[in-house]
């Protein structure tokens, strides 16, 4: 065997044109043919056309220049025509003493499909934006003309858009859908009713199904709705809705079904009456739980009717084992779906006795509701413990014997001679290879054994039933797939009242042990061969008389004359090759002389050639040291020397070889220990062959796995074990001697000898760290977002299903966080989205940091976070979400010379066992979230089981329904209280902060701190503001004259500000209201909101004031003040905020802000107002600071507008 | 824009005859470093990157124009502009070159003295009965295929997909060498030019005297190839190489060196 045929990868040479001057069996192996076919041609010849143009115009070139190409894919043509990717790598060397190429080929059947997803997924990212735009386009265009409701939706339940149907059922405008969350448009309840589809679609399931919606208007529609998940790499980014209105259709639908299911009741229930004579029956209304029984299934348990009174679902289920309730359920809710045709179960029921005993229920559901809940279920009853017992008994005994006969590889059987039935255990059906349901006759066993052992069979068991004597036979026997094997059967016969009534015995495979036994018979046989034959032939020469005596086999060796039995001595040396006869001449003389042995190798001339000789003889000498006879043996080694000459060139090769393949190649000897590294090897694992010589391969080649760090086994170990080619697993690191590592991909295989002895391993290994890197990066990037770098939603719940379901499994504790960001909306809006992105990856980064390596931060969306917490107590858990909130707090963003802070709300849930889904746990998580914005922001909120977060988000729901229904009805009203002026007094003119009330339906009033938050949430701020304004203005220019108005202001609610809709219908409303009643109007606009969305201030401000609008800031000092922005921001008033007004005779630090205030108000020539005036002494110190105005309660306690506008109107129109 | 630098000219020798060496697709002027060292004594060398191969200047690339042979042609007649030669050049041209030195060679024959075409095809498909390049549409789809396999992937362009826009410059950079010519897009058009170019048409037009060296066998230039242009090229002169493969001049540089002393005129 050619050493070359022993590398474990495919290799050819070829000369600087690309002609084959050898190859090796492994590349024979992919391509086919013979060496002979292929010695000689080109290389070209081996690949397909598209393979020899880059051959031609890429490797050459490049190999001619550089000297070597690697891993070029290319395709090779095997066989038959098939195509079989692999990866070349060719290099300069040498053959037989010319320039030379060698090459090396691995198949790449792998990698290839690895690269071209990578390469598809190229394309596909470069196809995907035109053909994005062509599709957008053209689906816009039909949807438009779709008298159905088609929307599109994104991944995070955002409208990305809606045809004009769609926004025409819900009433809204282009521009306002666009962007709402679907949460927002359906409302609560509708949305809590599609929820399960929406999770469907989410999850790449379409979803169809029929929803009675409530529309706008208030009237009730009918809806088909169908719900088309948009897939791109089979990742759900939206879905489409399309939803018919088939309301009228719908109607006139459910009044056949509820006639129909009337008419199926009645149907039902008779022919089950008919049925179920033996049976108890049992008729349930899903709805209600009312249970109808029969006497028989009261009597099945042991109860009379009149004992069991009224039976209630409750009890049924209270009947029943609890290891069978949750697959009952299963059961019903499927057949209540449509999923099943009927419900058949069999389950344990407590008998009156207290034992269980198994009934065989059934049931069908017969009606529903009109909107289609299950309704009447009618079922009957079996008892059928009896059956269960036997069963269970019959089980047992089956078991066991099938155990027993696994264990020793026995199989048993049976055989009636009454009935002639035939049975067989599940082993013996295992030994003849026929399926568990086979049914055997005594024929058919019988011919299930090799033909010559039939009759044999026949007559054991003949011999068995006539005489009583058991068999024991060892016999050949052909399995159903037709191997065969030899098994050992035994028999006897058992006999009743004398007469054989039935046989049984065992069988079992003894192949194995029989082929053993033959082996070492043939062994044995080989042996005694062996010690007949030689090939060595025997000669003694007698020196004194120049005498050869020969045997038989020298004469045929050396071709002497047949038929003598002495020859001259010299007749021998004729033969000599003439060139070896010196030397030949001078060992024997010399060993003549003084040595009592001769040993020498030579060349003879025979008729058929040269043959290489070697001789060794014993010298006997005489008493004086003449040395008298030699007496020796001759043998033919031709054969030896030939084969290790070519082996000695074959070795030159391989080293040749070896040191120019592109990959690292280590060879070691029979123990493992290295003997020899290529230039390639010895770079990666830093040993040079000198160093490496003798040393056991794991201290050469060190290899762990890619991510334990466990050490791998040795390849070289196995290989020499189990004396094959291996490839070790996946995922091995080389370390190199200097700490380098590389991803490897390593085969070995074993060195076999003339007699196929292992002489040792030659391992291939070679360099995958980038190919690894790359498809790491795709991992990652399927499981990770890709700004911020954490954790994506996807990966996050599966983490968060993994975590749950040890909590469940093992009862470990967990901890779910959910962080909201407080202040990122006002980041994005004021620094634009690049800056966004930039504050979402810096608090990335510090949640990150806050916590241990284990854990999981993941983005969810948004300004979303979460994080699970691994074996982690509920204190630990609310320590780290401290920890976080304080770090976020001390946080500032940074924007140009702003600084932002931005708080986080959090909220914190357990994860331990009584949770039963993660969407519930994530629900829960979600609402203490919004339990910690609800309590004032930038705090933890832990989760307790009290549900508490969950009714405060209730009351949320409930105040925006009231907050509506207000708006509606007006249910507000409008309150005022008075501003005085610290110069001189109450002015005439009124001047007054209008506040809104929510009236109560017992005639008290809720302030705005009660539902404002609710607004804010559900987005009705707005809308109130609206409200407000128009109710303002509608009163101003109801009153006869203005006069007497000095200046009324609103509050605006910083969503207004930033509503350009909102900007729009305010002048609207400004200028049909003329200029008169814009100078009794301002506007009250928070610190906050105008810092946070400048822009859109400004816009507001400007329009506002233009029209003689008065601006005024509120709460000033309360938020990031800045003066610079009121250079900005064109604002006539400044209210100072109530925290420095209230202590500003005890606080030297509050009465140096108000000073600063002033002072600052006065040279950029605003007026101040201070808020929250409760004291007679601290007005008197307001004045003397020199601000201009006052608000309290001390000056004006609130009440209606209408009274104070009152006064002034003496005359009502 | 400066040609010199568009593509990447490189001048040797001050002295004599001007050859103009043209390199084929998939390579670059480095091809060329066997052959050069001959004739640096005795010539003035040029050597130069079409727009897209080689150190070319990547951002002069146009897919229109580089998508047929002439826009390559263009970049030989603008080379030979830009260093101010008008006259007397012998063109040296590999592969696909060859035509596109014949197509430069048809616009200006004042410029070119003579040919040397280093396994020329004037068309790489089949088109039977009358003429067989060697190759079918399809196989061109598998050469892209592989192209997209081999190297341009894993350089520039799969680098910023697969690690994201902000992805580091690793990937990019690691691969890039790994052959003579390595920007995807351009590489792509050029392999679409190469290959569906017919330019049999042109043959006759072609005034120089030429010579052809022909390899005894190559996958790309059959035999019959080198015998279809001997019999339409006026005044051509075909030499059968007794080598193997596509690239002679790389090959077996001193055989094709011989040839060339032979055809030139002695200096």
């Amino acid at each position: 065997m050619r050493l070359l045929d022993q590398l474990p990868c495919a290799v050819l040479i070829t000369d600087g044109t690309g002609r084959l001057l050898d190859l090796n069996t492994e590349l024979l192996a992919l391509i086919g043919h013979t060496r002979e076919r292929w010695l000689g041609a080109l290389m070209d010849d081996m690949l397909p056309p598209a393979g020899r143009i880059f051959l031609q115009t890429h490797v050459w070139p490049t190999l001619l220049r550089d000297g070597r190409v690697n891993e070029v894919h290319l395709q090779l043509v095997g066989d038959a025509g098939e195509r079989l990717p692999v990866l070349l790598n060719g290099r300069q060397g040498e053959h037989g003493g010319t320039a030379a190429y060698v090459w090396t080929l691995f198949s790449a059947r792998e990698r290839h499909r690895f690269e071209a997803e990578l390469v598809a997924q190229r394309n596909r990212a470069e196809s995907a934006g035109i053909a994005l735009e062509a599709s957008q386009r053209f689906t816009k265009g039909v949807t438009d003309a779709i008298p159905g409701l088609v929307a599109y939706w994104d991944r995070e339940l955002r409208c990305r858009f809606a045809n004009p149907a769609y926004r025409t059922w819900f009433s809204r405008e282009s521009e306002d859908l666009l962007g709402t969350s679907l949460q927002d448009l359906l409302g609560e309840q509708l949305f809590e009713q599609n929820r399960a589809s929406l999770e469907g679609v989410l999850a790449g399931q379409e979803q169809r199904f029929e929803r009675e919606v409530l529309r706008p208007d208030g009237s009730a529609g009918h809806l088909f709705v169908h719900y088309l998940p948009d897939c791109v790499d089979s990742e759900v980014i939206g879905f489409f809705v399309h939803a018919s209105d088939v309301t009228e259709m719908k109607a006139t639908q459910v009044a056949l079904l509820k006639a129909r299911f009337e008419l199926e009741r009645e149907h039902d229930r008779l022919r089950n009456l008919v049925d179920s004579s033996h049976a108890g029956t049992w008729e349930w209304n899903v709805q209600t739980g009312e249970v109808i029984v029969n006497a028989r299934w009261a009597a099945i348990l042991g109860w009379s009717l009149e004992e069991l009174g009224p039976v209630h679902n409750q009890l049924r289920a209270e009947l029943a084992h609890p290891e069978d309730l949750p697959h009952t359920r299963q059961l019903l809710r499927d057949h209540f779906a449509g999923r099943s045709d009927a419900y058949i179960t069999e389950v344990r029921l407590r008998h009156r006795d207290g034992g269980w005993i198994w009934v065989e229920d059934r049931g069908r559901l017969v009606t529903r509701t009109p909107d289609g809940r299950p309704e009447w279920v009618f079922g009957v009853q079996i008892d059928i413990s009896a059956r269960k017992r036997r069963d269970e008994a019959l089980r047992r005994s089956e078991a066991l014997l099938d155990r027993t006969g696994e264990v020793g590889g026995v199989g048993g059987w049976e055989l009636d001679l009454a009935t002639q039935q035939l049975s067989w255990s599940r082993q013996t059906r295992r030994i003849h290879g026929v399926p568990d349901d086979f049914l055997p006759d005594v024929e058919t066993a019988v011919n299930f054994y090799a033909p010559q052992a039939r009759a044999m069979m026949r007559g054991a068991v003949e011999t068995a039933i006539s005489e009583g004597r058991r068999w024991d036979v060892e016999a050949p026997l052909i399995r159903a797939d037709g191997t065969q094997v030899i098994v050992r059967a035994v028999g006897q016969v058992e006999f009743d009242n004398g007469r054989p009534a039935r046989l049984w015995g065992a069988i079992q495979d003894i192949t194995e042990a029989v082929q053993h036994r033959r082996a070492l018979q043939a062994a044995h046989q080989r042996m005694a061969l062996a010690a007949d034959s030689g090939g060595i032939a025997i000669f003694d020469i007698d020196l004194a008389a120049d005498k050869l005596t020969v045997d038989a086999w020298l004469m045929r060796q050396y071709e002497l004359p047949a038929g003598r039995e002495h020859v001259p001595a010299d007749l021998w040396s004729l033969r000599v090759h003439p060139d070896d006869r010196e030397a030949l001449g001078q060992i024997v003389a010399l060993a003549l002389e003084r040595q009592r042995t001769v040993e020498a190798g030579f060349r003879i001339v025979r008729s058929d050639g040269t043959r290489h000789m070697r001789v060794a003889a014993h010298i006997t000498r005489d008493d004086h040291g003449q040395a008298l006879s030699l007496v020796g043996a001759s043998w033919d080694v031709t054969a030896l020397q030939e084969l290790s000459a070519q082996l000695a060139q074959q070795h030159e090769l391989m080293r040749v070889t070896l040191q120019s393949i592109g990959d690292a190649v280590i060879t070691t000897d029979a123990t493992g220990s290295v003997s020899w590294l290529n230039p390639v090897a010895e770079r990666m694992t830093g040993w040079s062959t000198a160093e490496a010589q003798g040393r056991p391969m794991p201290d050469v080649f060190r290899i762990v796995h890619e991510q334990t760090r466990e050490p791998a086994p040795d390849p070289v170990a196995a290989c020499l074990a189990e004396r094959r080619m291996v490839s070790p697993v996946d995922h091995t690191v080389l370390i190199s001697r200097d700490g380098t590592e590389y991803g490897i991909q390593c085969s070995s295989a074993p060195i076999l000898g003339q007699r196929d002895e292992v002489l040792g391993v030659v391992m291939v290994f070679h360099d995958v760290s980038e190919q690894r890197r790359l498809s790491g990066e795709l991992t990652h990037r399927a499981t990770h977002d890709a700004l911020t770098g954490l954790v994506n939603r996807a990966e996050f719940e599966a983490r968060l299903l993994r975590a749950l379901r040890h909590a469940q499994e093992e009862g470990s504790h967990h901890a779910l966080l959910y962080i909201d960001l407080d202040q990122f909306k006002q980041v994005n809006d004021a620094c634009g989205h690049a800056e966004g992105d930039r504050l979402l990856q810096q608090v990335s980064k510090l949640l990150a940091d806050a916590i241990r390596g284990r854990d999981t931060v993941a983005r969810l969306g948004g300004d979303e976070f979460a994080i699970i917490l691994e074996h982690c107590s509920h204190d630990q858990a609310l320590r780290v979400a401290q920890k976080i909130c304080e770090r976020v707090d001390q946080f500032r963003f940074v924007h140009g010379e702003r600084r932002f802070r931005v708080g986080t709300s959090i909220g914190l849930v357990p994860i331990d066992r009584r949770w039963t889904s993660a969407a519930a746990l994530q629900k829960a998580a979600d609402s203490a979230c919004y339990a910690a914005k609800e309590a004032g922001r930038n705090r933890v909120h832990a989760w307790s089981d009290s549900n508490a977060e969950m009714k405060a988000r209730q009351a949320q729901v409930q105040w925006s329904t009231r907050i509506e229904r207000a708006l509606d009805d007006t249910g507000f009203s409008l309150h005022a209280q008075r501003i005085e002026s610290l110069n001189s007094g109450l002015l005439p003119g009124l001047r007054a902060e209008v506040l809104l009330r929510m009236d109560n339906e017992d005639g008290s009033v809720t302030l705005p701190g009660a539902f404002l938050p609710a607004a804010e949430r559900f987005h009705l701020a707005t809308s109130i503001d609206r409200w407000v304004l128009d109710a303002l203005v509608t009163r101003l220019r109801a009153l006869p004259s203005l006069d007497r108005i000095d200046r009324l202001s609103v509050n605006l609610s910083g969503q207004s500000v930033g509503d350009r809709a909102f900007h729009a219908w305010a002048i609207d409303l400004l200028d049909k209201a003329g200029p008169a009643v814009c100078r009794c109007l301002g506007l009250e606009i928070t610190e906050t909101a105008a810092v946070a969305q400048p822009a859109d201030a400004a816009h507001l401000i400007e329009r506002m004031r233009s029209r003689g609008v008065q601006i005024a800031l509120e709460d000033f000092g309360a938020g990031a003040s800045s003066f610079g922005y009121l250079k900005h921001l064109p604002v006539d008033v400044l209210k100072i905020d109530g925290q420095f007004v209230a202590s500003l005779l005890e606080s030297p630090l509050d009465e140096a802000a108000v000073r600063c205030f002033v002072d600052v108000a006065r040279v950029v020539g605003l007026a101040t107002v201070a808020e929250y005036v409760e004291r007679d002494d601290i007005r008197q110190r307001l004045r003397e600071l020199g601000v201009d105005g006052a608000q309290g309660n001390l000056i004006h306690r609130p009440q209606p507008l209408d009274d104070l506008l009152w006064p002034v109107t003496p005359v009502r129109a | 824009m400066d040609i010199i630098e568009r593509n990447h000219v490189q001048r040797l020798g001050d002295r004599g005859p001007v050859l103009l060496y043209a390199h084929g697709f998939g390579c670059n002027q480095d091809m060329w470093r066997f052959i050069t060292p001959a004739f640096a004594a005795t010539h003035r060398q040029v050597l130069f990157d079409y727009v897209g191969s080689g150190k070319s200047d990547l951002s002069a690339f146009d897919p229109q124009r580089y998508s047929r042979l002439d826009g390559y042609a263009q970049d030989v007649i603008e080379v030979c502009d830009a260093l101010g030669l008008a006259e007397g050049v012998t063109f040296v041209g590999h592969s696909v070159s060859c035509s596109i030195g014949m197509l430069a060679s048809i616009a200006r024959p004042a410029l070119f003295d003579r040919l040397v075409l280093v396994g020329p095809s004037p068309c790489f498909l089949n088109h039977p009965p009358e003429y067989l390049g060697g190759f079918e549409r399809e196989d061109l789809e598998g050469l892209l295929a592989l192209m997209d396999q081999n190297y341009m992937g894993w350089a520039q362009y799969l680098g910023p997909v697969v690690a994201g826009a902000a992805g580091s410059g690793q990937v990019a950079t690691s691969l890039t060498d790994s052959f003579c010519s390595t920007d995807p897009v351009a590489a792509k058009v050029f392999a679409r030019a190469t290959f569906f170019a017919d330019n049999r048409a042109d043959l006759p037009r072609v005034t120089r005297p030429s010579l052809i060296l022909q390899s005894r066998s190559d996958n790309l230039a059959p035999l019959g190839v080198g015998d279809y242009l001997h019999a339409q090229l006026q005044g051509s002169r075909l030499q059968v190489l007794d080598v193997a493969g596509h690239c002679a001049h790389m090959s077996h540089p001193g055989l094709v060196i011989e040839a060339m002393q032979d055809f030139l005129p002695r200096v």
